[in-house]
């Protein structure tokens, strides 16, 4: 018998289908993968002796205490300090916070702008640059600020050291998590940090604020949650939306007109005597009246309101972000004005007064802090990014109208992210774990706390510690701030804190913290080094003298008389941490890619109804646009979105998770629209198919 | 399609099942004999337990395979005429050298699993996991994949994954098992 091509051909298509019903293309598949997993594909750090190092993550303000499994001099895993006092624990992010020293966007040293690229040049030049750009702004009448988005700090202290010899100097920071209770801080008549004794509340209504995400410090939230009812006053389903015992869904921009509205409920009901300045501001805010403002039924503020009388000691709480950026100061002052009337603020289970950390002399600085709402446009010459992250988004847009004609931009962040790419000179700070570094008091801490982060590591040969850049700033401008190290200053600190007598020291031993006496200030500072934590007395909480934390007037009345909602409104979002200047190991790819558990900033996000309107479709890539620019993104249908809404995620940023990625896909950052008080929780877009 | 081309397809289709299920698994897998018959039976039989030659320690650390030690409390004379335990004795008790057993069970590089916990905290029985090899007469041939390097008798995550989901559902984020 001839074979014949064909033959030879048929008994080929036999074999291919007989073989997709065998193990053969299966099991080489699944084999291949996993040999692909085996040691000679892995890096395995070198073996050498084990030691665990204490230190704290400071990607956020929770400032969670770590111990780093070190072989050798390499720090190869981290785990939280569950039993830390101030409560323990850590997140994804601070799990992988040593992989940051090794970040692909990790910026190497000092260079300069020249065009379209970057110039490595020596510290000397980088700096040098800044000296001259600072003569030039003085010639030219504008200000010289620093940015500082962790003010408390040594560094901090230094930076204002610096700018009190310039007398065009601005220390501006950003609102944080605490603004509701810097804004009743502010109405005190004797001024004192405030905090909540979050132990003994009972309900806690969050505007916004990303309570069950890891807010204040995430240990003390989680012990006492469960005793507390979580209402999550928010424009999307947030995680703690999701986690909340209730959530409340409002239009963007509506925490004010709620805020004001809940508190005219329990004024009404209750009989409260307040002034008549409370009265007049609460006058228009009626649930009815309220409900189209804040996009919540009548019913429901009445509900909410009666519930959280019900659960006194109730606290409200704004602050905003993550990703949506601070709320707008009079929303922040109606919040505020809520917790007055529900009688919250100075009482067991409400806000208290706490004493400030001593030491670093940050508030008895001849240069004062503003807020950078308050900074005047076009009024910036210098602008001086310092590298500490708060883990909160900061659009370009917010900054970009401060700067005067030819203004000069320098950042220390130590990565390449979205305000060092604007910036004329980078000086990369040390990445976390290599330097000196302090955890400072979180948002809603009822007792000042202090501790220290040792370097675990080395720094990288171009890193520059920040003490040490403003003395060679200081130097080449010829002012004097002294000649003290990051570690010397932050000695001081602690001597300072030891002088005052207050407290009990913590040192971390074998079997967990205990209190010790410390002989001296040096032994104070060794047990901080060691791990150890300060924490302050505690105090009973006392009655407070406040004059009403009140709207103004304008605000009022834009809430009364809103402009027509029309067309679409973003909801730029983000996990608590990542939309920050430092970028998540890409270890995190396997949350935003691999699982889909967090929506990545490629994927924009509508409700069905608005989608089915735009005749848009789950899947279609689509072009978001506003007048700050334009964004490429994947479309999701989520149904848990209100109409007219947009999500789209604030970071990380995609070129984080994937160094050297091509994607167009930018987020929401580069989107918004800043309003004059450094907010841009209000932006239409337009959205349409790519 | 003629009678003549079915006959080819269908002579194809037989042979590529043949070879999927017959050939392809002796291809894929390399077979080995331990250097020593063990008697599990034998030994139990003896009154050992489990525990006895592969104990969990004070510190929690699980012996695994007993080394050459063990065996010569009992071992440092012939326990009989077979030609194994001359071996035994002559070859590895005598001298102080470990016997190069072939384990079943070498976990994977990202993979830790906790003798103890399972054992003592879940209260978990020795057989649960191994099935009857304490009963065994002698020890099965050892087959490694030779693309994975893996022997063919170990867990697979799929018999870990429905044990914890069943019974432990808190416990079955990646890193509970996965470095």
């Amino acid at each position: 018998m001839l074979l014949t091509r064909r033959d030879v051909l048929w008994s080929l298509g036999g074999g291919l289908a007989g073989a997709a019903f065998t193990p053969v293309p299966w099991k080489l598949l699944d084999d291949v993968a996993i040999w692909t997993q085996r040691r000679h594909s892995l890096p395995v750090p070198p073996r050498g002796e084990v030691t665990y190092r204490p230190a704290a993550c400071t990607l956020c303000p929770a400032g969670c205490a770590l111990r780093v499994r070190c072989v050798g001099p390499r720090p190869v895993a981290v785990s939280g300090e569950v039993r830390h006092p101030l409560g323990g624990g850590a997140c994804a992010l601070g799990l992988t916070v040593h992989h940051l020293a090794g970040h692909p966007l990790r910026l190497a040293g000092p260079s300069v702008r020249a065009g379209e690229r970057w110039e490595s040049v020596a510290l000397e030049a980088a700096v040098g640059g800044v000296a001259r750009a600072v003569a030039a702004a003085r010639a030219a009448g504008t200000r010289v600020m620093v940015l500082d988005r962790r003010p408390g700090r040594v560094v901090s202290a230094a930076w204002r050291d610096l700018l009190a010899s310039l007398p065009q100097g601005l220390y501006a920071t950003v609102a944080g998590e605490g603004e509701t209770l810097a804004t009743l801080q502010g109405a005190l008549a004797r001024p004192a940090p405030l905090g909540i004794d979050l132990e003994k509340t009972r309900a806690l209504v969050s505007f916004g604020a990303p309570v069950l995400e890891g807010w204040g410090r995430p240990g003390r939230m989680l012990a006492a949650r469960r005793g507390l009812r979580v209402v999550q006053v928010d424009a999307w389903r947030s995680p703690s939306a999701a986690l909340a015992d209730e959530w409340v869904s409002i239009v963007p921009g509506g925490e004010g007109p709620l805020a004001l509205a809940l508190a005219h409920v329990i004024v009404r009901d209750t009989g409260d005597r307040v002034g008549e300045d409370v009265r007049s501001a609460l006058r228009g805010f009626s649930p009815r009246e309220a409900a189209p403002l804040a996009g919540v039924e009548p019913d429901g503020i009445e509900r909410l309101a009666q519930a959280l009388v019900r659960h006194a000691p109730a606290v409200a709480i704004g602050g905003g972000d993550p990703g949506a950026g601070p709320l707008p100061r009079d929303a922040e002052r109606a919040i505020a004005l809520l917790d007055l009337v529900l009688g919250s603020v100075g009482r067991e289970g409400g806000i208290v007064a706490r004493r400030p950390v001593p030491g670093a002399g940050a508030e008895a600085t001849a240069v004062p802090r503003i807020a950078l709402g308050d900074v005047p446009a076009g009024s910036v010459g210098v602008l001086l990014l310092d590298g500490g992250d708060d883990g909160r988004a900061l659009p370009w847009a917010v900054l970009r109208p401060l700067l005067a004609p030819k203004a000069f931009v320098a950042s220390l962040s130590p990565f390449d992210g979205v305000l060092a790419r604007q910036a004329d000179v980078l000086v990369p700070a040390p990445a976390p774990l290599e330097a000196w570094d302090e955890v400072l008091p979180t948002a809603g801490a009822s007792v000042a706390s202090y501790a220290v982060s040792a370097p675990v590591v080395p720094a990288a040969p171009g890193a520059t510690d920040t003490v040490a850049f403003v003395r060679v700033l200081a130097s080449a401008l010829g002012v004097e701030v002294g000649e003290a190290t990051h570690e010397e200053r932050l000695r001081e600190r602690v001597a300072a804190i030891h002088a005052t007598g207050r407290g009990r020291l913590l040192t971390r031993g074998e079997g967990g913290y205990a209190e010790a006496p410390a002989p001296g200030a040096d032994g104070a500072w060794e047990a901080l080094v060691a791990g150890g934590c300060w924490i302050d007395d505690e105090t009973k909480p006392e009655a407070l003298d406040l004059r009403p934390p009140l709207p103004d007037a304008e605000a009022l009345r834009k809430w009364r008389k809103p402009a027509p909602a029309e067309g679409l409104r973003l909801v730029a979002f983000a996990a608590r941490g990542t939309a920050g200047t430092t970028p998540p190991s890409p270890l995190l790819t396997k949350l935003y890619q691999e699982s889909d558990l967090r929506p990545a900033a490629t994927t924009a996000a509508m409700g069905p109804a608005t989608a089915e309107r735009l005749g848009l479709a789950d899947g279609q890539p689509v072009h978001i646009e506003t007048p700050g620019g334009g964004v490429r993104a994947a479309l999701r249908i989520d149904p848990t979105l209100p109409p007219d809404r947009v999500a789209l995620a604030a970071g990380p940023e995609p070129t984080a998770l994937h160094p050297g990625t091509k994607s167009r896909a930018r987020g929401a950052l580069p989107l918004v629209e800043a309003a004059a008080d450094g907010t841009w929780r209000e932006t239409r877009v337009r959205v349409r198919e790519a | 399609m003629t009678r003549r081309t079915l006959a080819f397809f269908v002579a194809g289709l037989a042979f590529a099942l043949a070879f999927g299920w017959l050939g392809f698994p002796r291809l894929l897998f390399a077979r080995a004999e331990q250097p020593l018959r063990f008697s599990h039976r034998t030994h139990a039989a003896a009154g050992l337990g489990c525990a006895d030659c592969h104990p969990i320690g004070e510190d929690g650390r699980f012996a695994g395979i007993p080394g050459i030690e063990n065996c010569a409390g009992c071992h440092a004379e012939p326990q009989g005429s077979s030609a194994d335990e001359k071996r035994l004795v002559e070859e590895f008790v005598t001298p102080g050298r470990e016997i190069p057993w072939r384990v079943y069970s070498r976990q994977p590089e990202n993979v830790r699993f906790p003798h103890a916990v399972h054992v003592k905290r879940g209260e978990i029985g020795c057989e649960r996991c191994h099935g009857t090899h304490g009963e065994s007469d002698a020890l099965p041939v050892h087959e490694t994949n030779r693309i994975t390097g893996y022997s063919r008798d170990l867990t697979k995550m799929s018999a870990c994954e429905s044990c914890h989901a069943g019974h432990f559902p808190e416990r079955t984020a990646c890193l509970a098992c996965h470095k």
